[in-house]
């Protein structure tokens, strides 16, 4: 009987040890993994009760840099010592005085007798007027304090310390939206600093269930990245995957929510952008209401969205600011834009050069005329004109605004221009490559503007090669691909397939804002319902 | 999300393109040659046919909710038998891909793309074919469920359009002194319908069986629809004796057609540009049935697929190449649809009873 009890005691107290340590082992390794470097060489070192040794220790470690300033100074005017350290380019040097120095110095005086002994409690409570005051003791959690901005307060005689938040980030105000203008929309974009940006998103959304998750990232740059959504609207799959992709993640440095988003997609060969990358706080705010995750990222003065869907992708805000018919047109010219630009020089070139019968006589007759006496085939022309194209855009970007005047002069004249007087390109391609870049211009989003860059020169050879059969398959080909693509889970064509007339209503064309009573379900949110289904009285008949 | 299904309008389009396809260049022709101008008769009446055969069929996979069509016949039929029954099934699947992929490649040279050699265009279609079953099956219904309208909106077009060439007085006299025939070439059109088993590999990833199996009987309709009203047009525009001679006249059908404000000269090649989506669609399908019935045949396991989908590169493309004229491909295409007949009417009854038995057996146990 003992042997028994012993024997499966034993067991399983062993094997509740044994699984015990092993978590423990495993969640070391994890954090060790997760730790910035300078975490594991600080972690163990503590503070001692001498100032001086405190303050050599942590300028050092921070390799006495010229811009990490010490104020040393006495409390009260008595024998207590004590110092600030701060980095002056990143701290408040104002907010340091008024708030840390002066109370500690001089106004203490004032609350408490002479002869009473200064308490730690005393400090935080009483003295420090700063906004948010912690104590610590370890090394690693000061100088990171330090480096983001606040201001270490250290007394002799403990070996405690405080952290009191001082950040002061230089940074621009709130701007106008340059890569997604819209004509009703708000005119405010995300700048760089992370707190203005959740300052911007509050604002329009005074939901209590907007949760707000904080990780830091980044093996040197320890930036923060917050991951925000509605906790009943949006999936919890899909706010789980987000998480644990992110915390998961194990990097030198993000200082970008583009570049985030490469790291947590779900395929990094595609070429089409599975995560949306906004400026505009008004869409986050839209897509954190369709059930979406947005990712801010420290320094970086754009909102991530996920997941997205290609439907999602050519979006505008404008578009639920217009009547549902005029914000319908606006939608599917957009469609056909994105389908010109990837596919007409392609189309083009097949017509023309393997299937002239297609086309009406009067036009073909129209278009061989125009290319009597060119020099190079169709094919040759539009490579030409697409790498032009191309290099104007990039040259457009790089170039500083005060010189910009050139590349339209030079691009316009002479490309358009004298190519055609030269006899070099024909004017139909002109017109082709013209409309393929107006179409580019079209989408809203920029990265999937350049992928439909990125497709029209395989397609164009798809087209010299087997004419219309082989850009055919090659669409083919391309819809397989996409179809097969997912972000976070969502495919990237829904919800094209599969079919629900009412998701399609929201997001392929424009609906009535009014009628649009449920959300879109293929992001399966929690809370179904937009609004009430009641009807609405045509405006103030009460 | 990862238990990801088939929606029931899904099946709807799988159930569509099971059927149509490239039969639908060639049924007028087909048909006429046999009823005369009664021709769309048989074919509506092969067409209920259709149906009678896809109830009892749905009953079968509602027996195996969790299987296919391979898994249900080594279940019921045993390794061996099953294997025999099997048989037909296999060939059937192959011949029918690597035939229509055929037909289809000699369609495309005639009316689209006259100086590109047909092996091209026969790997070509068999490529992009492996790719789309290479990805899973969810990727193949979103694929589909985007071809679709593509392929029912040109076929509306054609329809339309054509409305101006008819003459009514050519499909006159309905069933005078044609009766023999019409009943005749019943069984023919049933033949066209063939495919409609091709469902049977998809219903096992379906979320609602129930809707699944409304929207399965509703897209078999789609074609049906589609077969009868392009023959009974055929006949009003051309006319019997021609339809007997022209080899396909659906697309000669767009050919006829013009525009007055001639936007669109050839509509032909538009045409055919777009049915390329509609026969990849049924290509797909019975690409991917082909290659769930060798893996099951061979007890191939799952990890080995992709090599069964490598294998079906060079298998489809020879035996679709192999026929050197194309005399010889329409008559293998007809010879195929006698298969059709023994699995529709011997093979598909046989399991269905025996499944019936053993399921009753197992509840009396």
């Amino acid at each position: 009987m003992l042997n028994v009890f012993r024997k499966w005691f034993g067991k399983g107290g062993g094997k509740k040890t044994g699984n015990h340590e092993g978590q423990n082992n495993k969640g070391n390794q994890q954090s060790q993994k997760d730790q910035p470097i300078y975490d594991i060489k600080f972690r163990n070192i503590k503070l001692t009760r001498n100032l001086q040794d405190n303050i050599t220790n942590i300028k050092n470690a921070m390799n006495n840099n010229f811009d990490i300033k010490t104020k040393e100074f006495r409390l009260r005017g008595q024998e207590m010592r004590a110092a600030v350290i701060y980095i002056q380019s990143v701290a408040n040097e104002d907010t340091i005085l008024q708030h840390i120095v002066n109370p500690l110095m001089i106004e203490s005086s004032l609350i408490i007798d002479k002869d009473d002994p200064i308490l730690f409690k005393t400090i935080i409570e009483s003295m420090v007027t700063a906004e948010y005051v912690k104590v610590v003791e370890s090394l690693d959690e000061i100088i990171f304090a330090i480096m983001s901005g606040d201001t270490f307060l250290c007394i002799q005689g403990y070996d405690k310390g405080f952290i009191i938040s001082t950040r002061k980030y230089v940074g621009r105000q709130v701007g106008e939206p340059i890569l997604e203008p819209s004509v009703q929309g708000s005119q405010e974009s995300f700048t760089e600093t992370i707190k203005d940006n959740i300052g911007l998103i509050r604002r329009r959304l005074r939901d209590p269930n907007l949760v707000f998750n904080v990780h830091k990232l980044g093996r040197r740059t320890q930036s923060e990245v917050v991951v925000i959504y509605i906790k009943d609207i949006a999936n919890q799959n899909i706010v789980d995957e987000v998480i644990r992709r992110i915390s998961s993640l194990d990097i030198e440095g993000v200082h970008n929510a583009a570049q985030l988003g490469l790291h947590i997609t779900d395929s990094p060969n595609s070429i089409f952008p599975l995560f949306q990358v906004t400026e505009r706080p008004d869409r986050t705010v839209r897509g954190l209401m369709e059930g979406r995750v947005a990712i801010l990222v420290e320094g970086g003065s754009r909102a991530l969205l996920v997941p997205v869907t290609l439907p999602l992708q050519v979006q505008s805000v404008d578009d639920y600011y217009e009547n549902w018919i005029v914000g319908s047109i606006l939608r599917i010219s957009r469609y056909v834009g994105l389908f010109i630009s990837s596919f007409l020089p392609a189309i083009y070139i097949a017509i023309t050069s393997h299937h002239p019968g297609m086309l009406p006589t009067i036009l073909v007759l129209t278009i061989a005329g125009s290319r009597a006496g060119m020099p190079f085939p169709g094919f040759l022309e539009a490579i030409l004109m697409e790498v032009t194209i191309a290099m104007l855009q990039e040259a457009s970007i790089r170039l500083p605004r005060v010189v910009g005047q050139t590349v339209s002069i030079v691009g316009g004249l002479v490309i358009g221009q004298a190519a055609v007087q030269a006899g070099i390109v024909g004017p139909i391609m002109v017109i082709i490559t013209a409309l393929t870049a107006i179409g580019s211009f079209t989408i809203p989003d920029y990265s999937l503007s350049l992928a439909t860059r990125a497709i029209r020169i395989p397609f164009m050879v798809l087209a010299a090669t087997l004419g219309i059969f082989g850009v055919s398959m090659g669409m083919l080909l391309m819809l397989i691909y996409i179809a097969d693509l997912k972000s976070f889970g969502v495919r990237y064509i829904r919800p094209l397939s599969p079919y629900r007339s009412s998701d399609l209503k929201q997001t392929l064309i424009s609906s009535k804002e009014r009628s649009m009573v449920d959300r879109p379900i293929f992001l399966n949110p929690g809370d179904k319902q937009k609004q009430s289904n009641a009807k609405r009285g045509d405006g103030d008949g009460q | 999300m990862d238990n990801e299904k088939l929606t029931p309008s899904q099946i709807f389009v799988i159930a569509v393109f099971s059927i149509l396809g490239v039969d639908i260049l060639v049924v007028p022709h087909d048909m006429v040659s046999l009823a005369d101008q009664d021709a769309w008769i048989s074919l509506l009446l092969g067409g209920v046919l259709l149906f009678l055969g896809a109830i009892p069929f749905l009953y079968l996979l509602n027996l195996y909710p969790d299987k296919d069509l391979p898994q249900i016949i080594l279940q019921v039929a045993g390794k061996w038998i099953g294997r025999i029954l099997f048989l037909p099934i296999i060939v059937f699947v192959i011949m029918y891909a690597a035939m229509s992929t055929r037909l289809f490649a000699q369609a495309l040279k005639l009316f689209l793309v006259d100086k590109t050699p047909l092996w091209i265009l026969v790997i070509s279609l068999v490529v992009v074919a492996a790719y789309m079953v290479y990805k899973d099956v969810f990727t193949l219904g979103a694929v589909l469920d985007i071809l679709f309208p593509i392929t029912i909106v040109s076929l509306l077009i054609l329809v339309v359009l054509s409305l101006q060439n008819i003459q009514l007085d050519r499909i006159k006299p309905i069933l005078f002194r044609n009766t023999k025939n019409v009943i005749k070439a019943i069984l023919p059109g049933y033949y066209h319908f063939a495919g409609f088993g091709a469902i049977s590999y998809f219903m096992r990833f379906v979320s609602d069986r129930k809707s699944a199996y409304k929207s399965y009987l509703l897209g078999l309709g789609v074609p049906v629809f589609f077969y009868v009203i392009t023959t009974v047009i055929c006949i009003m525009v051309f006319g019997v004796p021609p339809l007997k001679v022209i080899v396909y006249p659906t697309l000669n059908l767009s050919k006829s057609i013009e525009f007055e404000a001639a936007i669109l000269d050839r509509l032909e090649s538009f045409m055919a540009v777009f049915w390329i989506s509609m026969v990849f669609s049924s290509l797909a399908i019975f690409y991917y049935a082909s290659v769930r019935n060798l893996s099951e045949f061979f007890s191939i396991p799952n990890q080995y697929r992709t090599y069964v989908i490598w294998a079906h590169i060079l298998i489809l493309p020879i035996i679709a190449l192999i026929p050197p004229s194309s005399i010889i491909v329409f008559e293998l295409h007809e010879k195929v649809k006698y298969v059709e007949v023994l699995i529709g009417f011997f093979i598909f009854p046989i399991i269905t009873a025996w499944a019936v038995i053993k399921k009753k057996r197992e509840m009396k146990q």
